[in-house]
């Protein structure tokens, strides 16, 4: 591995990665994600696994222009701030163009996308970004 | 005699947001301005930085799941046609199968006959619902297709996907009701094993393969069923270009207002195995109950499917449960020749 | 803060910079450049620690240290703009502690705008107007307004060597009430706080140096 990636962390989290997967607390009801072994506002494990909706509103974003390596045909990366009701996430946003610039409020949904690509021959990490909303349904 | 019936319950497709003037690749390799204007295509789709024929399948694939109306756990089998793996060992199928929900109780593979892989699967799926084996099954025909910068092909190498929910007849938008395959080997257009871009046999690529496939398999398919070119309203055949689908067609006898409505290829180039698929996904978009469609992919290598479909009534419901291949061709942005190198790896990185 | 740092023999951007020098730097990640950032160094600070009644000579006196954590996340807090573990510490040190009249602090400006939130979330600045105060000279050790942050310089400018950067903000604070810290001397000064965390504040250790 030629990078700072790790193939079996990846996988442990691919429900997360791939389709939101978030925890509710049974005790107080709150959503985190990703699911935690305790609930980080009151400290119970009593947990259930929820899927979170694939559409938000842009809370707040930047634009990194320092981008780990193996990113650089991706740069500038942009990494939004997402409110998806239950709770907030932190993703990276795609397909912005300078036609398409994010805006704060503005509508949100997730899609498959690489997020990062282990050289030529390893592996290809995949994740949900967020992009400007062109109403892709949930499944 | 009609054979055992399957249904289509949704249609999804995808085109990356990205559009590349066919004027900036003859500017930029030094074909004469002129060179691409026979092909009847003046820009093509590009798949961005971080997407690939599997992020691009995933996409057609969960617009498609959503028109089905069903839960992805439902589907059993997930059949990947794409010429541009992303991986030359590893399932497409899988990945997107996990994304959407739809693991681990299902069959899963990528399928390799050039443009028609997605449409073998397609075929596949419909004796396998038909049978019983399995109630849905999911056919995703996605590709970033290679060009070798510089060669011809180059100008038509479009990025885009197209996916399809196969299941039984009832409660289906529309109705698979026959069809065949014709297949020959023929070395029109290859890609080895380890090469990243395709050639082709120069004298085989027009007449030999993608008309004498083409209407073989729909001649067949009218002396089949008995059924003739003005028994359907709209007719979808593989577009390597805007001009080969008209040709065949019209050599075929359907006319200009039968053949217009299923081409996406003048818009953005060849989508390669969601080439003909987008173009029916774009007709089911319009399609009204009762309509017939014929649709005849085609692969290089070579081969074609001619499939007669009826349109139900349950095709109005589905329409607005996602975006419309229209939709898609709408939200472009224009990029340049270098723009395109970096987001297709194009560009070499000494690492 | 950055400009004290000038003076500051232990720092690793020891000049002073303007603001237009800032914002012109190379972004990071918009909008924050640069020199909003820590540079990444080397470093180790140390302290003698003893019980009140064993040393005859104290430099200074460890008041009183308290901790506290929180979630240190940006999409699981429900107010991003304020750092609950730096509020549960002061809180808590406050009820241990007077911690009226402070002199200086040295906090955890690993960021430009993580300083600012400390400063906002200790009540040192009401919200959303330190970055202002600090333009208008407040903190400053000539604007004369308010108490002294970071006469060391703080993180993006002495350095933050991360594990020994809490240890350094205390030695500084001890050296200041001492009246021997080698830069940007406090005159006078008799009470420092010290805030130090982690991250986006998981972890927070709030501390009192006092004079002896």
């Amino acid at each position: 591995m030629s990078m700072d990636l790790s193939i079996s962390r990846h996988w442990r989290r691919k429900y997360s990665i791939y389709r939101l997967q978030a925890a509710r607390c049974k005790a107080c009801g709150r959503v985190h994600y990703p699911p935690r072994p305790a609930c980080p506002y009151c400290g119970s494990r009593d947990l259930e696994l929820v899927e979170l909706p694939k559409h938000g509103k842009l809370v707040s974003f930047t634009k990194v222009y320092a981008v780990p390596e193996g990113a650089r045909a991706q740069s500038p990366v942009y990494v939004g701030l997402v409110d998806l009701g239950a709770t907030k996430v932190v993703a990276e946003l795609t397909d912005i163009t300078d036609q398409t610039q994010p805006k704060e409020g503005m509508e949100v949904e997730a899609v498959l996308r690489r997020t990062r690509v282990d050289g030529e021959a390893g592996l290809i990490y995949y994740a949900l970004k967020f992009r400007p909303a062109i109403g892709v349904p949930d499944v | 005699m009609p054979g055992p019936q399957a249904g289509i319950h949704g249609w999804g497709a995808y085109i990356p947001i990205y559009r590349l003037p066919l004027s900036e690749i003859a500017r930029t390799w030094g074909w004469h301005p002129e060179q691409y204007k026979g092909l009847a295509v003046e820009e093509k789709a590009v798949a961005g930085p971080d997407e690939d024929a599997t992020t691009m399948g995933y996409e057609a694939a969960r617009n498609a799941i959503a028109r089905a109306q069903i839960k992805p756990s439902e589907i059993q089998a997930v059949f990947f046609g794409t010429e541009s793996k992303p991986y030359a060992v590893k399932p497409s199928a899988t990945i997107i199968a996990e994304a959407l929900g739809i693991t681990p109780l299902t069959m899963a593979s990528d399928l390799e006959f050039a443009c028609r892989a997605a449409s073998e699967g397609m075929r596949a799926l419909s004796g396998m619902a038909s049978s019983g084996l399995i109630k849905y099954g999911l056919v995703i025909g996605s590709d970033t297709a290679q060009a070798n910068p510089g060669d011809v092909l180059e100008f038509t190498a479009a990025s885009g996907a197209a996916a399809f929910v196969i299941g039984p007849t009832s409660g289906a938008a529309a109705i698979i009701e026959d069809s065949v395959t014709f297949v020959t080997d023929t070395p029109d257009f290859w890609r080895r094993a380890q090469e990243p871009y395709p050639l082709h046999g120069e004298g085989f690529t027009g007449e030999p393969a993608y008309f004498y496939h083409i209407k073989n398999a729909v001649k067949t398919l009218f002396d089949k069923s008995g059924l003739r070119p003005t028994d359907f309203k709209y007719a979808i055949f593989h577009q390597p270009n805007g001009k080969f689908p008209l040709k065949v067609g019209q050599d075929l006898g359907f006319t200009m207002e039968q053949l217009k409505d299923g081409l996406v290829t003048p818009m953005i180039g060849n989508t390669y195995n969601a080439s003909a698929l987008m173009g029916f996904a774009k007709v089911l978009d319009k399609a009204k109950p009762g309509d017939r469609i014929l649709l005849a992919p085609f692969g290089s290598g070579a081969g074609s499917d001619a499939y007669s479909i009826v349109v139900t009534d349950a095709v109005e419901a589905k329409k607005p449960l996602a975006p419309t291949v229209d939709q898609y061709l709408a939200r472009k942005v224009t990029i340049d020749y270098s723009a395109y190198s970096k987001n297709r790896g194009i560009i070499y990185v000494i690492k | 803060m950055h400009n004290n740092a000038k003076e500051n023999p232990y720092a690793m951007l020891n000049f002073t910079i303007k603001p237009e020098k800032v914002s012109k730097a190379q972004t990071i990640a918009d909008p924050i450049t640069l020199l909003d950032t820590y540079p990444l160094g080397d470093g180790a600070a140390a302290l003698v620690l003893s019980n009140k009644d064993a040393s005859k000579s104290p430099l200074a006196k460890l008041s009183a240290v308290e901790s506290a954590t929180d979630i240190g996340s940006l999409d699981l807090a429900d107010d991003p703009l304020t750092i609950s573990s730096v509020a549960d510490a002061y809180k808590r040190l406050q009820g241990a502690v007077n911690t009226d009249d402070i002199d200086l602090l040295e906090v955890h400006d690993s960021f430009t705008i993580t300083g600012l939130l400390i400063l906002e979330t200790l009540g040192i600045a009401p919200r959303g107007k330190a970055a202002q105060m600090v333009a208008e000279g407040w903190f400053s050790p000539t604007g004369g307004k308010g108490p002294i942050v970071n006469p060391s310089g703080g993180l993006k400018a002495r350095g933050h060597p991360i594990g020994a950067t809490g240890v350094y903000q205390v030695a500084e604070a001890a050296l200041q009430v001492a009246g021997k810290f080698p830069g940007v001397q406090v005159r006078g000064a008799r009470k420092g706080l010290v805030v130090s965390m982690n991250g986006l504040g998981s972890n927070a250790f709030v501390s009192l140096v006092e004079g002896v």
